[in-house]
């Protein structure tokens, strides 16, 4: 399937010049600390190993339990996973447990807020898709954090290419 | 090349596998590391035994004639020339030094299962051990801690190899302490085709063998392509599999006799008692003690015949060979792409690679587009991802991101040249414009 215009941008832009042989975007590096909750999620379709895994240092407990740090790994051959791990967890660092858990990653709405970090008009379905499950897996840590057990994967729907490609939308920089 | 075209032809006319064609074009097939392709000459002896004696070998031991009818002593005929065909293969001094597996990992589990450690017992390997040359160890670890109630005991260590993921001799020999009681190596690396000297591993041998120790060797990546003499390289216990030689998808382990015998049994139950009482066992002795149940007695016929290809229709000095000439064309056409976002694993010179060529970048995008494109367009099968040294991987690219991006190509002595250059042209154009090829990721 084709990769959206904005994750195409976002990819390049975020991932791809920040990656070499010596370096990796800062959220795909393992933690400084030991993680306090871990989490993973078969977020691509085909089975094997394509696993992303998601670990957090988080502080305190209950619903104001806090994530200080977050960090994702994958072999993250997708571009549109490695943009929504990316969002997520930036998007994440700083939030409360109850924040992260208020969101219901099956309600398109309420991911406008990784639509906004990702740019461009339009919500592309291929980021759609692996923002719900990156959402997912990050629920999932922060439930570990707090001693509970994971929530099963909610049904995802496979991408479409709604809202994929419409450059002339964009305004160029 | 160690074939000429016409040799090469003949070679890759027995291979059925290699008559497949899909968009009308052939396979290319370079996940020999993995599991090679099968010869007629092998599937004909595994067939043989489903039409001619497809029956019981079990319920005797070696050299015991204890069961007499048709079909069982053409089979038993049959099974002893394997074994004895394996026997010479790993230069074993006696026949029931082997030991039938499902495959290397179960052979390394037998011994590290049935070796008795003590609390302050190490065994030793190296940085990058296949996971079957590292688990087993953990959890003979995991099972000592138990048995002692002291969770910090630490059983496994490791030593580091060479910044190129060469062998380093000497961390290995400085590594080794009066506590090392086992060093488990693995002889060529499945990662990068890296192998240990002959030389070196003499040296450890000498080393651990003063001291009272063992030497382990995970073999499964060097029988295939080189001649292998257990005894002459001061091997304890060594263990191998079929399926990356042309054969039935099972291994052997070999271990010298006194020592394998003396191993604790692993899987027990049918076959592997010499009697057995309401309250009391009795075990055989190697190797049938390592035999449970009925075995694979096809896969016996067939690894007989595969090692029979292998070793005489081709030639462990000629494989070699033309693995080294396809290693070379591989490597002189990636090395100039290496850039940021692309490069090969292991030593610059493919003469100490082997057959192994692993390519590496922090951007999964690039692995994957490679993977696809190549199998779409030519129909090649490599293989990604971390090839079982996870511990490796993380232990050296975590902090880099390109722990997981890996893309290897590995060889035998049935590919071409033109296999080489249909990958080496998708390899080209995707690194060349990676942002060109997201699609195919």
């Amino acid at each position: 399937m084709a990769v959206s215009t904005a994750v195409r941008r976002y990819y390049a832009t975020e991932i791809f010049a920040k990656t070499g042989r010596d370096r990796a975007p800062p959220n795909f590096v393992p933690l400084d600390d030991p993680p306090t909750g871990t989490a993973h999620v078969e977020g691509c379709r085909g089975g094997g190993k394509n696993i992303l895994e998601v670990a957090i240092v988080a502080s305190g407990s209950g619903d104001v339990a806090r994530i200080e740090d977050i960090r994702v790994s994958c072999g993250l051959c997708n571009p549109a996973m490695y943009a929504a791990a990316d969002i997520l967890c930036t998007w994440s660092r700083g939030r409360t447990a109850a924040e992260v858990l208020a969101v219901d990653g099956g309600d398109v709405d309420q991911l406008a807020p990784f639509y906004a970090l990702l740019g461009g008009p339009g919500r592309p379905d291929d980021a759609r898709e692996k923002f719900q499950y990156v959402l997912a897996a990050v629920q999932n840590a922060v439930r570990d954090h707090r001693g509970e057990a994971p929530v099963a994967l909610p049904e995802i729907a496979e991408p479409t290419e709604r809202d994929h490609d419409d450059p002339d939308a964009w305004d160029e920089p | 090349m160690a074939f000429d075209a016409t040799r090469l032809a003949a070679i890759r006319s027995d291979f059925p596998a290699l008559e497949r064609r899909r968009n009308g074009k052939p396979p290319i097939y370079l996940n020999n590391t993995c599991m090679t392709l099968r010869p007629r000459p092998v599937i004909e002896a595994l067939l043989s035994y489903y039409e001619r004696f497809p029956t019981c070998g079990g319920g005797r031991s070696l050299g015991t004639h204890d069961l007499h009818n048709w079909f069982q002593e053409e089979l038993r005929e049959r099974e002893e020339a394997a074994r004895e065909a394996v026997r010479a293969l790993l230069g074993a001094e006696r026949a029931d030094e082997i030991v039938w597996t499902r495959n290397t990992s179960e052979a390394l589990n037998i011994v590290a299962h049935g070796y008795r450690l003590e609390p302050g017992d190490e065994v030793l390997g190296s940085e990058r051990e296949h996971n079957s040359n590292l688990v087993p160890w953990l959890e003979a670890e995991a099972r000592l801690r138990k048995e002692t109630g002291d969770p910090s005991l630490t059983v496994r260590r490791f030593f580091d190899l060479n910044e190129d993921g060469s062998f380093n001799v000497d961390n290995a020999l400085a590594a080794i302490t009066p506590r090392t009681k086992v060093v488990a190596l693995g002889h060529a690396s499945n990662l990068d085709g890296t192998t240990i000297a002959d030389a070196e591993l003499v040296a450890i041998a000498d080393r651990i063998h003063a001291q009272g120790g063992i030497l382990v060797l995970d073999a499964a990546q060097s029988v295939p392509h080189r001649p292998v003499d257990a005894r002459a390289l001061g091997v304890d216990f060594l263990a191998c599999s079929f399926h990356k030689m042309c054969g039935p998808t099972m291994g052997a382990l070999y271990g010298r006799y006194e020592l394998l015998d003396a191993l604790d049994p692993f899987v027990v139950g049918g076959d592997t008692v010499a009697d057995t009482w309401l309250d009391r066992v009795e075990y055989k002795h190697a190797p049938g003690r390592f035999e449970a149940g009925l075995q694979d007695y096809a896969g016996m016929v067939a690894t007989c015949a595969a090692i029979e290809y292998v070793t005489q229709e081709i030639g462990l000095a000629e494989i070699r060979a033309h693995e080294k000439v396809l290693n070379a064309r591989l490597t002189e056409r990636l090395l100039p792409l290496e850039c940021d976002h692309f490069w090969v694993l292991g030593p610059r010179d493919s003469d100490k690679r082997g057959g192994v060529c692993t390519m590496a970048s922090g951007v999964g995008a690039i692995v994957n587009a490679i993977e696809r494109l190549g199998d779409e367009r030519h129909n090649i099968m490599v293989r990604k991802g971390m090839f079982c040294v996870n511990s490796y991987l993380h232990r050296r690219f975590d902090q880099l991101g390109s722990s997981k991006n890996n893309l290897r190509a590995s060889v035998y002595f049935y590919n071409t040249l033109d296999e080489i250059d249909a990958l080496c042209e998708v390899v080209e154009e995707v690194v060349q414009n990676p942002l060109d090829h997201l699609d195919d990721a």
